[in-house]
């Protein structure tokens, strides 16, 4: 077994917002081909495509060596990233979910989604939901399934950190990460069943393209599940973050987790594998209740606070932040246990705002642009 | 020896109450609601979350023959107690333009409880069902049965399809309703169970910790059935036509009945992972009777109604010995002319007109009574 790399790659897409009414102008996403950005826009009053079009941003973090890296590229491009929005005259917002945006997405998508949404019909329309994807190099496949299985456990409780999409089309969901459901409706999403091997896993997806149920892997959007053509682990639970701390934290938490899994595998020992219904079911309790609710620890059938929960999973991953050289990145984890994830605080500002949806895309807005 | 089953049938329908001059979905329950329960002419009607959905069920018959006719009792009584207050009864899976967010919620605890548990999901939760249950008194057999079955279901939603229209709006899907299911936990096709113990290990687990009282709680499109000795199937959108009802619950039977024989002569219908059998399950809700799934005992795509097909005839004998023939019938008429998605879909491009969809809705819904 070849010993993981570890290496980072991080891939986030971002809202445009009209600074006066708030609303969602357009959003960008990195493309499938990972070598430019796309743009998606509201009205044709506004042309950020042509701009985007003559390259102004650097696109598709190149792998990072380790966090410090990881940390490097993400701030420029988040910078860069702002410099287009505010030339613009538009602010950038890092949420699940635009607050109260009614636009409920357009048909002229970008190429890549175009099958998507003839595939998805009116489900792929109403996905106006921005996640965080965390690359983790693991270059062995079979050890890449084998983390697959067992790293599903702990998707939930990432999740909790990680969660700020509660309002959607004006409405307080109830939910804290509204987006998660948004997602969970399309085809081939949520959390994988578990995998005898690279083998099986390869198969299933083998038997979708033969089968034309899919025109290639890409279709395939797991919370985690080995990359179809790069040699990495993807993780894609988390909602997009609008602190860059918060997306650091959580992606040094990801990388010390999958170290974790692989020290385990080499001393014969393992996570145990749970059914993905149990797992599901934690994931339920993340998506609604954040890390304001209860997890259900399924080795001793007893459900625990959250934070808890996380505070354990970080004392089993710290001795890997060591060797990974991501201490301060993982100490973060704990601001945001204390603080409550950005779910958690958009809510508070809503209260506090008296229900004004404005408020929180402005506090999203401060966070997103808070880069320094 | 596992022991025959029983393979009595029930029927449990949710309608929708609309009001026969706007179409729209209109509160009812309530106007009869005394302690939590009503009961009518012997009949007890299940309030449901929303005030403007009623759940009846057929009590337990031994024959096809013998549900039909509870089925025609069932909604000619439902039929006529929505009259008495100027309303019709719509069994469709989805109304095709009344919005969730409008409609009152019954004000009974266990409903408040619901809502504050799935919060916006509940109240979005507007679909409409069919559950039939086939009997089975032997709980290994049962899981046995529910393992293999899984891989037909799709096929029969795809028969079922009657949802195509959500808020206003053409879906593109024939059944909104599975995809809008599938937003709560515990739904959809579940996972292999290897054994009665692993599925009590199972809801065990999650009735220990507290996050479901029991296992009526698990949503699965097909499941035991946690009082009754039945296997529960409830993947289909509620079937406007009562033949069409009908003809479904006469394949469940029959199906049923095939893998007992099946698994006497030590033999079973493969056992598939659940991921394989989701992509079916999407291609039914996507395309319903129109579109193809896949075949993963030889790997190839192939049209849903050849499959369906091939699923009849290996049915066959089965509906010979139940004596089922004239009731599976309408199957192969649905095959030509499609389901009530299809049909639903046909009125609306002729009017452009939703609101004669909800009247074509309410006029099939009588129909055969």
């Amino acid at each position: 077994m070849a010993y993981p790399s570890f290496n980072i790659g991080i891939e986030e897409e971002y809202q445009l917002i009209e600074p006066t009414s708030r609303e969602l102008l357009g959003y960008v996403r990195q493309s499938m081909s990972r070598d430019r950005m796309v743009v998606n826009e509201r009205t044709d009053a506004t042309d950020f495509a042509q701009q985007l079009g003559d390259s102004v941003i650097e696109v598709g973090t190149p792998v990072a060596a380790d966090i410090k890296e990881a940390r490097v590229q993400l701030l420029r491009l988040r910078t860069q990233m702002l410099h287009f929005a505010q030339s613009n005259g538009c602010r950038l917002a890092a949420s699940g979910t635009h607050p109260f945006s009614h636009w409920e997405g357009r048909s002229e998508v970008m190429p890549g989604y175009r099958a998507i949404l003839e595939d998805a019909q009116m489900i792929a329309r109403r996905i106006l939901a921005f996640g965080l994807r965390v690359h983790i190099g693991v270059e062995d496949r079979e050890l890449a399934v084998d983390v697959m299985n067992t790293m599903r456990y702990v998707l939930p409780h990432i999740l909790c950190l990680a969660t700020s999409s509660p309002f959607w089309n004006g409405r307080n969901t109830g939910l804290k990460s509204y987006r998660s459901v948004l997602m969970d409706a399309l085809p081939r999403t949520g959390i994988p069943g578990s995998f005898a091997g690279y083998q099986e896993y390869h198969g299933y997806i083998d038997t979708l393209v033969r089968t034309n149920s899919i025109p290639d892997a890409r279709r395939v959007r797991y919370d985690i599940m080995p990359h179809h053509r790069f040699p990495t682990l993807v993780i894609r639970i988390c909602d997009m973050l609008p602190n860059y701390l918060d997306t650091l934290a959580v992606t040094a938490l990801i990388q010390a987790t999958v170290a974790w899994m692989t020290d385990l595998r080499r001393r014969n020992l393992a996570f145990r594998t749970y059914e993905r219904l149990l797992i599901a079911e934690n994931k339920w309790r993340a998506v609604r209740y954040g890390l304001e609710g209860k997890l259900i620890d399924w080795g001793i059938e007893q459900m625990a606070p959250a934070t808890d929960l996380l505070r354990e999973l970080l004392a089993f991953v710290t001795p890997f932040a060591q060797k990974l050289n991501s201490e301060s990145e993982l100490a973060h984890i704990e601001t945001i246990l204390q603080r409550g994830a950005n779910a958690e605080q958009q809510l508070q500002v809503w209260n506090s705002a008296g229900g004004d949806m404005k408020a929180v895309v402005d506090f999203i807005v401060a966070e997103t642009e808070k880069i320094a | 020896m596992i022991a025959r089953p029983s393979l009595s049938l029930g029927i449990e329908e949710e309608y929708q109450i609309v009001d026969p001059t706007t179409r729209e979905m209109r509160s009812f329950i309530t106007q009869f609601l005394d302690n939590e329960r009503v009961i009518m002419v012997e009949r007890e009607l299940k309030p449901e979350l929303h005030q403007s959905m009623v759940e009846l069920g057929t009590p337990a018959c031994d024959t096809i023959a013998q549900l039909k006719e509870e089925l025609v009792k069932q909604r000619s009584f439902i039929i006529g107690l929505a009259a008495q207050k100027d309303l019709a009864v719509v069994a469709a899976a989805t109304h095709p333009f009344s919005r969730w967010l409008d409609q009152p919620v019954t004000p009974l605890p266990r409903y408040q409880g619901v809502l504050e548990e799935m919060q916006l999901l509940a109240q979005r939760l507007l679909i409409f069902g069919m559950h039939v249950h086939v009997g089975i008194a032997d709980r290994a057999f049962a899981i046995d049965a529910m393992n293999v079955v899984r891989y037909i279901l799709p096929h029969i939603l795809a028969l079922s399809t009657s949802s195509p229209f959500w808020l206003g709006r053409n879906t593109g899907l024939k059944s909104y309703r599975s995809v809008v299911f599938e937003d709560f936990p515990r739904s959809g096709i579940p996972d292999i169970c290897r054994s009665v113990a692993d599925y009590d290990n199972l809801v065990g687990s999650l009735a220990n910790v507290g996050v479901i009282p029991d296992a009526s709680k698990i949503w699965w499109d097909v499941r035991p059935h946690h009082k009754y000795p039945t296997l529960e199937f409830r993947i289909c959108d509620i079937c406007p036509r009562v033949d069409e009802a009908i003809a479904i619950a006469t394949i469940f039977q029959a199906t049923v009945l095939w893998l007992w024989k099946l698994r006497r002569k030590n033999l079973t219908f493969r056992i598939y992972r659940r991921d394989q059998i989701e992509e079916n399950r999407w291609r039914a809700s996507r395309y319903g009777l129109d579109g193809k799934m896949v075949d993963f005992g030889k790997s190839i795509e192939a049209p849903t109604c050849d499959l369906i097909r091939e699923l009849l005839e290996m049915i066959s004998e089965e509906i010979d010995e139940l004596g089922t023939q004239t009731y599976i019938a309408p199957i192969e008429r649905m095959l030509q002319q499609g389901s009530s998605a299809d049909r639903q879909l046909r009125v609306f491009a002729d009017t452009g007109d939703l609101k004669a969809v909800v009247d074509h809705l309410i006029a099939e819904t009588k129909e055969g009574l």
